[in-house]
């Protein structure tokens, strides 16, 4: 079993959950695209809940502020390796 | 606009004073030599026949045409200049005072000229000398010493400038009438060097000359146009593309959201503007003017650019009733008056060993008052980007040695109060766009020991009230406007402002004029002969401990019998609690029923929720209650044979199924008793009441007024 794809299935029915994202199915998220902006069309308010639903579940604190941690939010690809990298550390 | 744009508004009288240096300087001594000659009672008259009666008159006809000419209709009066040194937006009150005033001077120099004329033929000349001087000196120190009096008297809520700061703008707008100059303009900031540091950036900090001259590049190379729309990302890009516009007389469009869509409506109703941007749209218009390229400039401009007052500078949008966004104009007068209120109700003094963090995008009014204007206007540095997440805020307070104060919404201290948020060197909040629950608050105050402060304001007017929700309920004025409470809303007026402005909020005077909110005039609904404010109501719900978030709803059509819905959500508290906290809270009659436990409010991106997304949830959440049994139904076709009856047991099976949706985390249990009164007939809408005493649901089905069935049954 792949890990990974697990952990980033996981992540993408948290978003879905969290985010209340209507008509998205987690299954469905193409895991390269970008989150915000015009890609799924989050906002900064969804990645405030979203950073919120991800310490509670996983104990991560997330950034976004310097170039570094906002690639940690580029896609659901990223922010699962991000996840996966501090959760086993 | 159009007054100011009037411009170079001198008469002919003045623009006579455009005479060369030396020839100003000739007149000058000459008219000195005369008042001492005239005092050391000389005859002059022996030495000039005629000519030494000249100069006392024609001085005097000088300054009633100096002061006449700015009476003339589209130019404004003299008089009007000096006060607008003080109030940028002059009201109309004192614009007209003013107006008069000046008309008074002009008889008054009008009648000392005729006075001089007429003493010529009844006097001597050293006697008729020594009464021109004493008329020139008594007659303007009575009329403005006694004006001065009269207008503190009349004026009282004004604020006065002290007679020398007056005398200095009266000189300076003397000066700017005689050179044709403007007169109104501000600084474009409030640093007291150009070597203070304006910007904190994580490696390091960008001056207030460093960024007057960036500002300057980016000014430099603005295409020709009347509007910039700002889209800048960080706090940094938007102060340069502002500040660039402002130089360049350029109008600010700030609009709230950044996708294609919002900005693209903007260049077609604004053909011509320059879209300035720190971060590239991908297929980025001709319009395009990338900021970032200038946010590195180390040159430092010396001196502080001024701005005109009274010219639009910024152009913020509200969602209309319409759905199209209504614009609303500040101008830079009225921004900087602004932004010198914050600091005074915040406290702030001198505003030394301060900074300002923000996390609110300076795209909308909070934004631009507090994260931009204020720290702009009180000379305190300001972090250059906008931290969102706890750890991001952690870090912009761990890189400013200084006592920070964090603009912020509910939602960032709900998310910073959710997680193990440590803020070192945090000295003040300051939180507004949407209510901040009291709970939040204290929970805030006592973790991290600061005050929080909540601001009451709107686009249309700014901020308007202040208060500390961990301690007061009722909102305190700010000492810049008027709010006057009334049936259709809250008028608020005063210099600032503009025209008055009426804002859709229901507030009650408390003593010592302050003011408690109770909802707004737009959403009162009628329940049971009682009227209430549904925001109110939500207001009172959100505020129960435990309760995460919570939403009022009246469903349609259901008439004077109306009750509300409402909805709640949270992970301990369960429906019998939260309406036993309502009750203490609210009048009986608005108590919810039925109050639904819910995953979640379906808020919008902005947190704000409509009623179509409100009545979805109702619908979805009440479904259960309401039922049809098809024909098609498999029961029914051996019940009974021709005379098909819905069977007992199907409605049962409803009912525990509302229990379900109504009751969560209970199970329907022991079936007490269940009586039928009448058949309900396939295809029949038949609607399930069920009412709960302890663990005891009383439970009726109705088709229509028709008591279908009814009984007892106990929740496990």
């Amino acid at each position: 079993m792949d890990h990974t794809v697990d952990l980033e299935l996981e992540i993408a029915r948290l978003l879905v959950e969290t985010l209340h994202l209507e008509g998205v199915a987690a299954e469905q998220i193409d895991p390269e695209l970008p989150l915000f902006g015009e890609g799924l069309g989050l906002d900064s308010l969804d990645m405030l809940e979203l950073s919120m639903a991800i310490e509670q579940q996983y104990g991560i604190k997330l950034r976004s502020d310097d170039p570094d941690n906002r690639a940690i939010f580029a896609s659901l690809r990223s922010l699962t390796g991000h996840v996966q990298k501090n959760r086993r550390a | 606009m159009s007054r100011r744009i009037a411009g170079p508004e001198a008469g002919p009288a003045i623009a006579s004073l455009q005479v060369s240096r030396t020839a100003r300087i000739v007149v000058v001594c000459l008219a000195a030599a005369y008042v001492v000659a005239g005092l050391a009672g000389l005859r002059l008259d022996a030495a000039l026949p005629g000519l030494a009666y000249l100069p006392p008159p024609a001085g005097f006809l000088f300054m009633a045409a100096f002061f006449g000419a700015t009476l003339r209709p589209g130019v404004e009066p003299l008089i009007s200049r000096v006060a607008r040194r003080e109030h940028p937006q002059l009201p109309t009150e004192l614009a007209s005072y003013t107006r008069g005033l000046t008309v008074v001077w002009t008889c008054a120099f009008l009648a000392m000229a005729a006075a001089t004329v007429a003493l010529a033929f009844a006097l001597p000349f050293p006697a008729w000398a020594r009464w021109t001087h004493g008329l020139a000196l008594a007659v303007p120190t009575a009329l403005f010493l006694g004006e001065y009096l009269h207008r503190h008297i009349r004026f009282s809520s004004y604020a006065h400038a002290s007679p020398a700061r007056l005398f200095m703008n009266i000189l300076a707008v003397m000066q700017e009438a005689a050179t044709c100059s403007r007169t109104d303009t501000l600084p474009m900031l409030g640093y007291r060097t150009p070597e203070d540091p304006m910007l904190l950036d994580a490696p390091g900090r960008i001056s207030a000359g460093q960024f007057v001259a960036q500002a300057r590049a980016l000014a430099a190379e603005l295409p020709e146009g009347t509007h910039v729309v700002n889209l800048c990302e960080s706090r940094h890009a938007f102060l340069v593309a502002f500040g660039a516009a402002l130089l360049r007389g350029r109008v600010s469009m700030l609009p709230p959201g950044h996708a294609r869509g919002d900005w693209q409506r903007l260049l077609t109703q604004y053909p011509g503007a320059t879209l300035l941007g720190d971060v590239v749209p991908a297929d980025a218009p001709a319009a395009f003017l990338d900021v970032s390229r200038y946010l590195a400039i180390e040159t430092v401009s010396p001196d502080v650019p001024r701005v005109d007052a009274a010219a639009p500078a910024a152009i913020l949008f509200t969602s209309g009733s319409t759905g199209e966004p209504v614009a609303h104009t500040k101008t830079w007068g009225q921004l900087w008056s602004g932004a010198q209120t914050w600091a005074e109700v915040l406290g702030w003094g001198e505003a030394r060993g301060i900074v300002v963090i923000g996390s609110v995008q300076p795209q909308h009014m909070f934004g631009l008052e507090a994260t931009v204007m204020l720290p702009l206007r009180a000379g305190v540095p300001m972090h250059a980007h906008r931290p969102l997440l706890p750890s991001d805020v952690e870090a912009a307070l761990a890189s400013s040695n200084a006592a920070a104060w964090w603009m912020a919404t509910p939602l960032h201290l709900r998310a910073c109060l959710a997680s193990s948020f440590a803020p070192a060197g945090l000295a003040g909040i300051v939180s507004s766009t949407m209510s901040l629950p009291a709970a939040s608050a204290r929970a805030a105050e006592e973790r991290w020991g600061v005050a929080v402060h909540e601001i009451y304001g709107s686009t249309e007017t700014g901020a308007v009230a202040l208060r500390r929700p961990a301690r007061d309920e009722a909102w305190t004025p700010l000492p810049d406007v008027r709010l006057e409470p009334g049936e259709a809303g809250v008028r608020v007026s005063g210099e600032r402002i503009g025209e008055p402005v009426v804002l859709n909020d229901i507030l009650e005077p408390q003593p010592g004029g302050r003011l408690l909110w109770r909802g707004r005039t737009s959403d009162l609904v009628k329940v049971g002969g009682k009227r209430e404010s549904l925001s109110a109501l939500d207001r009172r719900l959100q505020e129960i401990s435990g309760v995460e978030d919570g939403a009022f709803f009246l469903p349609e059509g259901a008439g004077e019998l109306a009750r509300l819905a409402a909805f709640y959500v949270s992970a301990t508290v369960d429906a019998e609690a939260v309406t036993e906290a309502l009750r203490s809270q609210v009048d009986a009659v608005f108590l919810p029923r039925p109050l639904y436990r819910v995953a979640a409010l379906p808020r919008g991106a902005n947190g704000k929720l409509s009623r179509p997304a409100l009545a979805a949830l109702y619908d979805a959440c009440h479904a259960p209650e309401r039922f049809t049994v098809p024909a098609t139904h498999p029961s029914i076709a051996g019940h009974f044979p021709g005379d098909p009856i819905v069977p007992g047991a199907l409605i049962l099976e409803r009912v525990a199924q509302v229990m379900r949706a109504q009751f969560p985390g209970k199970r329907p249990g022991v079936l007490a008793s269940a009586r039928f009164h009448a058949p309900l007939r396939p295809d029949e809408a038949a609607m399930i009441e069920a009412r709960r005493d302890g663990n005891r649901v009383t439970f009726e089905v109705r088709r229509g007024e028709t008591l279908l069935a009814s009984g007892i049954w106990r929740l496990d």
